[in-house]
């Protein structure tokens, strides 16, 4: 009778278990991002195509704000989100200190670029983000546009430039770790810290998020800008009078990401947006959507200036450096700028 | 704050109401107030290495140390600038006969409504160094040959700029009943004694005011050292900047002394301006004489008051406003005022987005339970300080303006610090709304005693009194009495909080979170890149829009209390 009993459960239980995902991909899922609200969009509107039943809920901070907003949470042991959207360094680095993030590797991810692989299987790879130089085509002919990153500190552009400030946005990491670390080890001793004091004496102007400095570029009022590639797609798709450089000395690309916090509510969901993230129909609308380069391989892309990928020497950053070292990165920056 | 009422009257019956009422305001003061100062300064010495080693990492950072000075120099010419241009316009318009009254006086009260952030919005607009649209406008004009300027708002002179609209509504609001309830005869002995017009006001009229003039200007300096989003959005260095982005680098023992410096100055100005009016005998020209003081005619500076007055009208509300409402039908701000680059978007955009949605009705909730709790609890304070002897009501009346000198983010920082720490985490506040409640509350609660306080010092014990002695009970007495005749104030608070209580940035800022998200950081972070300038000009131009509506709502809804107020008045009097 036991058995019988037993069985019989077991039978039931097999459609049960077979409605399991769909029925598990629902509810609410909340995403902490550090990518504004207009690029999530695009994402949100593919993933709800999906899955229809589950409802994206974003919160949008600049990613420095969003890795403190994190870390208090995170000591209150209430986290607030199931999915967080920082870059690879910003992730590993909140890892380094909590048992945040759970590990999660979507089917689709051998499909991605190796490198720009998560060894740590934390995080998980949604576009490359690379930095380069944007300016008003308004106040700046293309002809004597600044051609490389060391131009920024001819006295030519003195009080004509923007960039991201260390203190509040976590990308601006990447930019750092390329002039200092970077172009010193690999024989341009021209940078280093020293590049900064001279972007400070030629009255660079330090803003909160690329956000804003992408505005600024485009209504003019600082016409040339350290920027991040999904703002100059922005810029592109509202038409703004502006155009981009890619410096000489190479440009270092981050990986923007995605990652499950260990104690989200909607676990399912929270996986299947990490599937769809590296599906190939999240990849063709990365563009439009996170403004960035695509990790599949498979997915072609050329930058918003009509340049192929492969005509602009672009740098990896090294995540794992940037999130050992970010504090020491924020004080020498200080150091070096007099802030 | 003079109690009036005997407890004795109605023996042991007032005696627990007044005790009950006793123990409810210290309970609550305490756990709103007291907890988040004690929080401050015991994290200052308790933090990192302990003792006084965070003072002395504050004392050789050399970024912080310029942030104190940026707060002081910036709080001492925003209430300086504050207490002339202020004195000048309520002495236009309460004793001259300059034009154009109306419009100073709205515009005053819209510059005090609205918050700072969307004026520094307006103001970066016009007075960016490149181009600014000022900026472009005068060099035009002028024929400049000069890139960039003549402003540039990104200076401490472009902070200070920022904020001197609410700072001069201060000082006009506390000046024109002060000029408005002056003694004439005293203007005329100067006058008889041979004194112009302009050397009575001179040695006569402003030194009566002084008062007044003070309190605007400690209220103006204040406001400077508590302002978070115009420093934030010119990314110039003060003190409230310093403690969050201490606490972006989990800093505690930075932030907590940076929040204590703070503190400390306010207290320092609120002092001094004690010490100021230390002889208030000096000042009274109010008497039993009934008389109103007489409109001045001074000849031709009447026309220099009229014409300031506009350009006051222009700087401080139509042309920040104005660019806002431009750029906010902006397809793209590079391209220009152009027929093909305006929009209405912006606007469906911000009606459209689900995170601004809920921040609106977040905000909207948070107001009304901030404004409902405020005024009933400052009724109850207000009633154990002015009508009740219960020992130690004096130290709740201190205890309850407190939070003048404590700028929301050292508040919320105090928050973060306590609902961190066991045994308060385990309430669970922190990240919800309700932290953000409690910070609301403890910032608004001085509005509220103070509000009720007067209103009560106004309402005479004998009319209780006659109550009691027909029999009516404390609580009879209280409701059909007391509260009726002070509920025009009531209502005001409320409406009053609620109007203050939608736009707080400074306490909303620290203790953003996935379900904090409110009206003023949502813009905040518009403007920061999360939709961009055109559309976070959409936003504020809403959001100014939607509080002046509210705040003539509560004009009007003060004047139908008053009206109903002065009906139960009546009231009792044909019932007796």
């Amino acid at each position: 009778m036991r058995h019988s009993i037993a069985r019989g459960c077991a039978v039931a239980a097999i459609p049960l278990l077979g409605a399991l995902p769909a029925l598990a991909q629902d509810g609410n899922l909340r995403i902490y991002s550090a990518y504004p609200d207009e690029h999530m969009a695009a994402l949100i509107e593919g993933f709800g195509a999906q899955y229809p039943d589950v409802d994206v809920q974003v919160s949008v901070q600049p990613g420095e704000q969003l890795l403190s907003t994190l870390e208090l949470e995170l000591r209150a042991n209430a986290p607030q989100a199931d999915l967080v959207g920082l870059n690879q360094a910003s992730i590993a680095a909140l890892a380094a200190d909590h048992d945040a993030f759970a590990e999660y590797r979507p089917e689709g991810l051998t499909n991605v670029r190796e490198n720009l692989r998560d060894a740590s299987g934390l995080s998980v790879p949604a576009c490359v983000n690379v930095y380069l130089i944007q300016y008003n085509t308004n106040a700046i002919s293309e002809d004597e546009a600044p051609e490389s990153w060391m131009d920024l500190t001819d006295p030519q552009w003195a009080d004509q430039v923007a960039m991201a400030d260390p203190a509040s946005s976590q990308s601006i990491q990447s930019f750092l770790w390329f002039i200092s670390e970077y172009l010193p080890q690999n024989g341009n001793g021209d940078f280093g810290w020293d590049y900064f004091g001279k972007l400070t004496e030629n009255g660079v102007r330090l803003e909160g998020s690329h956000g804003t400095i992408r505005d600024l570029t485009a209504a003019g009022e600082r016409p040339l800008a350290v920027q991040l590639l999904a703002n100059g797609q922005t810029s592109a798709n509202r038409g703004d009078p502006t155009s981009l450089v890619w410096p000489t000395e190479g440009s270092p690309g981050e990986v923007s990401s995605f990652a499950m916090l260990d104690g989200a509510a909607n676990r399912e969901a929270a996986q299947a947006w990490l599937d769809f993230i590296v599906s190939p129909e999240a990849q063709a609308i990365m563009p439009d959507a996170l403004g960035c380069a695509p990790v599949l391989t498979e997915i072609g892309y050329s930058f918003p200036d009509g340049t192929a990928v492969g005509d602009v020497d672009i740098v990896a950053v090294d995540s794992t450096w940037i999130a050992e070292n970010r504090e020491a990165q924020i004080e020498a920056f200080e150091e070096a700028t007099g802030n | 704050m003079t109690a009036a009422a005997p407890e004795t009257t109605q023996g042991g019956t007032v005696a627990i109401w007044s005790r009950a009422a006793y123990a409810v305001s210290a309970l609550v003061l305490v756990w709103l107030i007291l907890l988040p100062f004690g929080a401050i300064f015991l994290t200052s010495f308790l933090e990192g290495d302990g003792g006084l080693s965070a003072y002395a990492e504050f004392l050789a950072s050399r970024s912080l140390r310029t942030a104190t000075w940026n707060s002081i120099l910036v709080a001492m010419g925003l209430a300086g600038l504050s207490a002339v241009i202020g004195t000048a316009l309520a002495f236009g318009v309460a004793r001259t006969r300059m034009r154009f009254k109306g419009l100073v006086r709205v515009t005053m009260i819209l510059a005090l409504i609205s918050p700072e952030f969307l004026l520094a919005m307006g103001y970066i607009l016009l007075a960016g160094p490149n181009v600014g649209y000022a900026n472009i406008v005068l060099r035009e004009l002028f024929s400049m040959d000069v890139r960039t300027g003549p402003f540039d708002i990104y200076t401490l002179w472009g902070l200070v700029f920022t904020a001197l609209p609410s700072g001069v509504s201060f000082v006009f609001l506390a000046l024109v009943p002060a000029f408005g309830s002056m003694d004439p005869a005293l203007e005329d002995a100067a006058r008889l004694k041979g004194a112009s017009p302009l050397r009575t006001i001179a040695t006569v009229t402003l030194p009566l005011a002084r008062p007044a003039i003070l309190a605007g200007t400690l209220l103006a300096f204040a406001t400077s050292l508590a302002m978070y989003g115009p420093p934030e959005m010119l990314g110039i260095p003060v003190l409230t900047v310093s403690i969050r982005e201490s606490l972006l680098g989990l800093d505690f023992d930075e932030a907590s002394v940076a929040a204590v410096v703070l503190v400390g100055i306010s207290i320092l100005a609120l002092l001094l301006q004690r010490y100021g009016i230390r002889h208030p005998e000096r000042y009274r020209t109010i008497s039993g004489k009934a008389f109103a003081a007489r409109t001045l005619d001074l000849g031709w500076p009447e026309h220099l008051l009229t014409a300031f007055g506009l350009l006051y009208v222009g700087v401080a509300l139509i042309l920040p406003y104005g660019t806002m409402l431009a750029v906010s039908l902006m397809k793209s701000i590079g391209n220009g005022f152009t027929a093909d680059n305006w929009t209405l978007a912006n606007f469906s955009t911000i009606l459209g987005d689900d995170s601004i949605r809920k921040a609106v009705f977040l905000s909207l909730r948070l107001a009304a339970a901030s404004a409902a709790v405020v005024a009933v609890f400052g009724v109850i304070v207000a009633y154990v300080v002015v009508r009740t002897r219960q020992p130690g009501r004096a130290i709740l009346d201190y205890i309850s303006v407190l939070p003048l000198a404590v700028p929301g983010t050292a508040l919320a920082f105090a928050l973060i610090v306590i609902y961190l720490s066991e045994p308060f985490r385990l309430l669970g506040f922190y990240g919800t709304p309700a932290i953000l409640l409690l910070a609301y509350l403890a910032r608004f609660i001085p509005l509220g005693v103070r509000n009720s306080q007067s209103a009560l010092l106004q309402v005479s014990p004998e009319l209780e009194e006659a109550s009691r002695v027909f029999g009516a009970g404390e609580l009879s007495t209280l409701l059909r009495i007391t509260l009726p005749l002070i509920l025009p104030a009531f209502v005001y608070t409320f409406l009053l909080v609620f109007v203050l209580a939608i736009p707080e940035l400074s306490a909303s800022i620290v203790l953003r979170g996935f379900d904090t998200q409110t009206i003023a950081t949502s813009v905040l972070s518009v403007w920061n890149g999360n939709g961009g300038l055109a559309v976070a000009c959409a936003y504020g131009i809403s959001i100014f829009v939607t509080v002046s509506l509210l705040f003539l709502l509560a004009l009007l809804a003060r004047r139908l209390a008053a009206a109903w107020g002065g009906q139960a008045d009546a009231a009792p009097a044909a019932t007796h």
